[in-house]
């Protein structure tokens, strides 16, 4: 009998667990339908701005201009130190979201170790912080509560310790990584070196007439142009991101509430199966006294 | 040789105007420039102001924007602008629309001028 109660124990138990990964997928996908269209009407944008940004630092390579802005696309210069930015959850339930990212992540940091350069990390999310403080490795700089409510100012105000680094010459490179959208079933993790702008795949689209800044104020002109593109490129990994995020986490609960049903069907069977057991138990027991009683 | 533009106008929320058009007209920083087919390839920033242009059936069509930048092409044209609200309305919309651009241009030095532009444009 007392199997009996445990199992009745574990079957609610498990149902409980049902109902409340069904909750959170229920959530997610409502939280994914904003994040979604969010993510969407800004993937044009950004898409634009970066193909701007393709063609000017294409017609900027022959005639080299100084300062910050020509650091900025200058991509022949030695690399000793690259800044390694990257996008996770502050939450966790959502499948190999996040492990994926961070996976990337280690890839890549031993990769340009192995070459001998250094390393900075500018971490964005509570699961990558925690990951890497456990581990023990220097984390340059942190962020916890802008992936869960993507903010452009705030996005802005992470993003602009990297740039001035970059222009102070302490690192040599940005890639800025995130795990984002590409359907309701499949995120795809995305690295986008961001610094110096990557002029290397979109030399073979420019077509022959050259861009021309407007000559009143090249630098003035430049300058605003890549601000926005780096702040914007931080904000849209971070919407990114977090559709990516409510889409993994709808699928990772669905499975979830999938594994819950199978395990109490599961329960059930077995609890019937002890039932039955127990009865014939009890029957045998009566039928024995009624013969001994003979 | 087409002798039309396509121009196409985004903002971080979407793409708000895409066609072909006779002529442009941007408020650009350092003042006031006009687009017709076969310009030269060009990129400058643009400030709070007005985009005005002849679409194909000869409507003139206009918008606010509050900054932005602007690539220009022999065939093309791609405005990427930060807000934008497009000035039409008629009767009690009017009063609606001027709100959503004053909102636009709270950030925007000498506002007052487009406002007072757009509503000679609306009345």
């Amino acid at each position: 009998m007392a199997n009996l109660k445990e199992i009745q124990r574990k079957i609610k138990s498990v149902s409980g667990t049902q109902k409340t990964t069904r909750a959170m997928k229920l959530v997610s996908t409502a939280k994914l339908r904003r994040a979604e269209e969010l993510a969407k009407k800004s993937s044009l944008y950004a898409k634009k701005l970066n193909e701007v940004i393709s063609k000017i630092a294409a017609s900027i390579q022959d005639s080299k201009a100084g300062g910050v802005e020509g650091l900025c696309f200058d991509s022949t210069r030695t690399v000793k130190r690259v800044a390694i930015v990257f996008v996770t959850a502050d939450k966790g339930l959502c499948g190999a979201f996040n492990s994926q990212t961070i996976k990337t992540v280690i890839r890549l940091i031993k990769d340009y170790e192995s070459k001998g350069i250094a390393i900075d990390l500018h971490i964005v999310g509570k699961k990558g912080y925690e990951y890497f403080k456990y581990n023990k490795r220097e984390i340059k700089h942190h962020v916890i509560g802008l992936s869960s409510s993507p903010d452009y100012d705030k996005a802005v105000h992470f993003v602009a310790s990297v740039v001035e680094d970059f222009s102070n010459k302490r690192v040599d490179k940005v890639v800025l990584i995130h795990n984002g959208y590409k359907n309701m079933i499949t995120q795809e993790l995305k690295i986008n070196q961001l610094l110096p702008v990557d002029v290397s795949n979109i030399q073979q689209q420019v077509n022959d007439s050259t861009l021309e800044i407007e000559a009143y104020n090249e630098e003035v002109v430049l300058e605003a142009l890549l601000k926005k593109y780096i702040e914007y490129n931080m904000y849209y990994s971070l919407i990114d991101s977090l559709a990516a995020e409510h889409s993994a986490r709808m699928q990772a609960m669905d499975s979830a509430t999938n594994n819950a049903k199978e395990m109490v069907k599961g329960l059930k069977i077995k609890f019937n199966k002890a039932r039955q057991e127990s009865i014939t138990t009890e029957l045998i027991e009566i039928i024995s006294g009624v013969e001994s009683m003979k | 040789m087409s002798n039309k533009l396509l121009l196409e106008i985004i903002t971080p929320n979407g793409l708000i105007f895409s066609g072909h058009v006779n002529n442009i007209r941007f408020p650009g920083e350092e003042g006031e420039f006009g687009v017709l087919p076969e310009h030269t390839s060009i990129f400058t920033l643009l400030k709070g102001g007005i985009i005005e242009f002849t679409k194909e059936n000869g409507s003139i069509e206009a918008l606010v924007i509050n900054a932005g930048n602007v690539t220009v092409d022999k065939t093309s044209v791609i405005a990427l602008v930060d807000g934008a609200v497009a000035i039409e309305g008629k009767g009690s919309d009017i009063a609606k629309s001027l709100n959503n651009i004053r909102e636009l241009l709270k950030d925007v030095t000498d506002s007052n001028l487009i406002i007072a532009s757009v509503e000679s444009r609306l009345s």
